[in-house]
């Protein structure tokens, strides 16, 4: 739940980002507040893993303008490192470093980046595996762990830079359905402790129960958004009608 | 349908019975398992016969000159280094056998092997020797007319070689017959000493051909060869070597199986150390033999190495800081100005450009502390510097090469000073990166001093060694210095800045569009008229110059091929985690990167190795060029000449060990690294 004099987090005005000469983002316009849980949802193509890889300069928009923390998103590449290390990202493919054990991996960025001490940065690491779940699997590299494992590891190293929004990229996409119940309790978890997350998924069940916020995209355009309560009983659009009969 | 379903009442387990064995049927399935397969295993083992036979008769001719060899092994791997300094060549490869000792049992090569396996290699071995000289004796020509004892094996010989291979495959057979010969419990290593010990007791007793005195037969001056034992001076370094090598890896055993974990990754990281100094200090101090200055050591060397010790550790300490990121860009940037166009400032000139250097350090400094106003000092400071490098341009360059070492030292400081955001930090990183700065300053004037003096080693020709030792110097340092120049122009080649990548682009397709004599010729001939007019490289820094460059842009393509083969994704993570590009390639790409291309690699290495007997296009005296111009040239007190075919391949069978060698420790790298697995 958010608090109503939370301050807003992500402001986008105007977003409108090309690919060649295809837009993808066609004048994208929400604020998103601290705390706030936002779930994208959307079909394919409809511009919202883009949207969510701009925030964090992934990809970067033609026009319009993205504040984080109100650090203005432009090509200043200090401004750019210091977003990045606000903003934590959990990907659909892990994206875990595979010659790496995994307390190398979670530790890495806060040692180089940070400039922890060492101590600090493995005491922290172990804390969070214990977190999300797999305190054992500290020594392991990611190639002996399962999926589910992997994207625990993954958002322990997004949270090991102590970021104050987490982006989610279809995290429990690349999973099978029993490995996906781990991640998103792990979500939930992270949800309930006061994070601001945005989260592109395609778990409904997981964004009813979730949510402060849906907003469903459609063909580059936020084509509604709402509460979880208003956006899966009554929706307004025909679109979103549409796209909620065929995976409901 | 219930009559279909057969119930089986009484299954008791059927004792399992061994697999058919046989010679016969091992034969039947490998070699004869078709008529084409056994038609190829004919044709092969006709083949097979021929060669044996001819290769032996070959060997064994009575117009070899393989005396050739022992008496000028001397020459083949160390040239003309003087007689009276071959101590230190012992020397070298003493402190060699013991870093391979120590490496050895640190590294727990060689495992165990069972006395089945030995037996059947012994038995092996000896069949082979027996049926050798056996097919030697046969004396096979082409079309297959048979001479048997008409070839260069005697009955004798033959006799004696079918006694001595009985005896390696009787003592093979017996250990075939020991309890649990499937055991795997015979040590390699335990092996090898035993080898070695067998090396030492015959090595006094081996008898080797040496050119005889020349006697008049049928009215012609005939040459002949007695056998004699080795000399003393060489048997007794050889024993001392094998000697030391065994003492290393027996302490180097103790130290593995008896040391705490903490303490045996710190032996192991010393030992690598130890070899990465072992290599400069044996060429550049052992061999060489300075003739050292400590007049000017005192005067120059020392006091610039502590003065800019102690500045860079106070400035980088400074740099490290978490929150210096943009001023420590700006330092740097100054610095790394002023380290290149040192290059080019008189060695008089040069305390005064210093001084205008930490002059504008200086008001830099201040003026982010808000003591100079802000702005107003960083436009004074860009005005000096502006002034400063329009006054260097009016000066020409300097001659004495150890003013060098004040330019190297800004040049190492001001990448030192660039490199700090990135691996800097608080605490233990920090102290780790100061200790290293610290470490640089030390091995660079080291480097220095030695390089800078004059050997006392006096040989006739271009440099103080030749033959097999200036194959491995030439191929060791063009691959250690060819290989980050390599990775580089793959980092630029696949970089997002077109310069970068125009640049290496550029340099990769011209050098690998041109065969290597070429650019030695290149090198040789154009250098001297690129280089300022006082700088000269001798023959041998030209070469290694070439080959770094030439290794280089294959390297590149290598390690590109390397580069391109990691997912996207990885940078994607790495950018998300707020790592710098720097950080992101040094820790994510290029392990990762490297690891993948390691036999592409290796390759390269081999081929190094080998090109490195092209450098008798300019002079130099390696390995190939001794075997091949060298040895058949002598005439006086023997003559050798129509010797080139032993030469060459005694020369052949030298490039193949090393080369052999490099393949199968690549194949150890690949299996550690997991090479090959998700």
């Amino acid at each position: 739940m958010v608090a109503s004099d939370a301050r807003d987090m992500i402001v986008c005005d105007d977003v409108k980002k090309w690919f060649g000469d295809f837009q993808v983002l066609k004048g994208i316009t929400t604020t998103i507040k601290e705390t706030e849980v936002v779930i994208v949802i959307g079909p394919s193509g409809s511009g919202k893993s883009t949207f969510i890889r701009c925030i964090n300069r992934l990809e970067a928009h033609q026009e319009g303008s993205i504040i984080v923390d109100d650090i203005e998103l432009t090509n200043d590449l200090r401004n750019i490192e210091k977003i990045r290390s606000e903003v934590g990202m959990v990907f659909q493919q892990f994206n875990l470093f595979p010659h790496l054990t995994v307390i190398d991996n979670i530790t890495l960025a806060p040692l180089w980046v940070r400039k922890n001490p060492k101590a600090e940065a493995e005491e922290t690491a172990r804390e969070l595996l214990e977190r999300v779940g797999i305190p054992e699997q500290a020594d392991k590299y990611p190639g002996q762990l399962s999926g589910g494992q992997q994207q625990r590891v993954a958002i322990a190293r997004a949270l090991a830079m102590k970021p104050k929004v987490m982006l989610f990229d279809e995290p429990t996409s690349a999973l099978d359905p029993e490995m996906i119940k781990e991640v998103l309790d792990v979500m939930q978890e992270l949800a309930a402790s006061g994070m601001t997350m945005i989260v592109v998924t395609h778990e409904m069940g997981f964004a009813r129960a979730v949510a402060d916020r849906v907003l469903f995209f459609d063909y580059g355009q936020i084509v509604e958004e709402g509460t979880p309560e208003h956006f899966f009983t009554d929706p307004s659009h025909d679109r979103t009608k549409l796209f909620l009969s065929q995976i409901l | 349908m219930t009559d279909r379903i057969t119930t089986i009442t009484d299954v008791s387990e059927i004792p399992p019975e061994p697999p058919p064995r046989g010679a016969g049927l091992w034969l039947k399935e490998n070699l004869f398992a078709t008529p084409a397969s056994g038609a190829l295993s004919v044709i092969f083992g006709v083949i097979v016969i021929y060669f044996t036979s001819g290769a032996m008769n070959f060997v064994f001719d009575e117009g070899r000159r393989w005396d050739a060899i022992t008496t000028n092994a001397r020459l083949l791997m160390i040239q003309a280094y003087p007689e009276e300094q071959i101590v230190r060549v012992w020397l070298a490869v003493g402190i060699v056998a013991a870093l391979l000792g120590l490496t050895l049992a640190l590294w727990r090569t060689g495992g165990k092997v069972s006395p089945l396996r030995v037996g059947r290699t012994l038995i092996g071995i000896g069949a082979t020797i027996a049926a050798a000289f056996f097919l030697g004796w046969l004396n096979v020509k082409i079309l297959f007319s048979i001479d048997p004892g008409g070839g260069s094996i005697s009955a004798t010989q033959m006799g004696t070689a079918f006694g001595v291979g009985a005896v390696i495959i009787a003592i093979g057979w017996g250990i075939t017959r020991l309890k649990n010969p499937k055991d795997d419990r015979i040590s390699v290593m335990g092996l090898l000493g035993l080898a070695m010990v067998g090396v030492a007791v015959a090595l006094p007793n081996l008898y080797v051909p040496v050119p005889g005195p020349s006697v008049e037969q049928d009215g012609i001056q005939r040459l002949t060869i007695e056998f004699t034992r080795l000399e003393n001076s060489t048997v007794i370094p050889w024993v001392v070597i094998m000697a030391v090598g065994a003492i290393a890896y027996l302490i180097g055993k103790v130290m593995a199986d008896n040391l705490a974990a903490r303490a045996y990754e710190i032996t192991r990281n010393i030992v690598i150390g130890l070899w990465v100094a072992a290599f400069p200090v044996i060429v550049l101090v052992i061999l060489r033999d300075p003739a050292l200055d400590y007049e000017r050591i005192r005067a120059w060397y020392l006091p610039v190495g502590i003065a800019f010790g102690i500045v860079g550790y106070l400035l980088l300490g400074q740099l490290t800081t978490p929150h210096t990121n943009e001023s420590s860009r700006v330092v740097s940037g100054l610095l790394l100005v002023t380290g290149i166009l040192l290059f080019f400032v008189p060695a008089d000139r040069t305390g005064l450009v210093l001084a205008v250097m930490l002059g504008i350090l200086a008001v830099y400094a201040l003026s982010t502390r808000g003591w100079v106003g802000g702005e107003m000092g960083r436009y004074v400071a860009a005005v000096v510097f502006a002034l400063f490098v329009v006054g260097i341009f009016v000066f020409e360059s300097t001659s004495d090469y150890s003013e060098y070492l004040v330019r190297w030292l800004v040049f190492s400081l001001a990448l030192f000073a660039l490199a700090s955001p990135t691996f800097g930090g608080e605490g233990a990183a920090r102290r780790r990166y100061l200790g290293l700065w610290v470490a640089w300053v030390i091995i660079l004037v080291y480097l220095m001093v030695i390089t800078s003096t004059v050997s006392t080693v006096e040989v006739s020709g271009s440099f103080f060694i030749g033959g097999l030792s200036l194959t491995i110097i030439l191929s060791v340092v063009s691959l250690a210095a060819s290989f980050p120049l390599g990775v580089l122009l793959a980092l630029g080649r696949t970089s997002s800045m077109p310069i970068f990548r125009v640049l290496s682009t550029g340099y990769i397709e011209i050098v690998r569009g041109v065969p290597l004599i070429t650019l030695l010729l290149i090198g040789f001939l154009l250098l001297p008229v690129a280089l300022p007019p006082n700088v000269t490289l001798s023959g041998v820094l030209r070469a290694i110059l070439v080959m770094t460059l030439f290794s280089a842009a294959y390297l590149a393509e290598n390690v590109r091929g390397g580069l391109q083969s990691i997912p996207r994704g990885q940078n994607e993570a790495a950018m998300a985690l707020g790592m710098s590009t720097v950080q992101m390639t040094v820790f994510i790409t290029l392990p990762q990167a490297l690891r993948a291309v390691i036999p592409a690699i290796v390759g390269q290495v081999i081929a190094v190795f080998k090109d490195t007997s092209l450098v008798v296009i300019v002079g130099l005296f390696d390995l190939l060029r001794i075997a091949r111009n060298v040895i058949p040239n002598q005439s006086v007190p023997f003559n050798f000449q129509n010797a080139t075919k032993e030469t060459l391949i005694a020369a052949a069978i030298i490039y193949w060990i090393f080369t052999f060698s490099f393949s199968r420790y690549s194949q150890r790298l690949e299996k550690k690294l997991g090479v090959g697995e998700r």
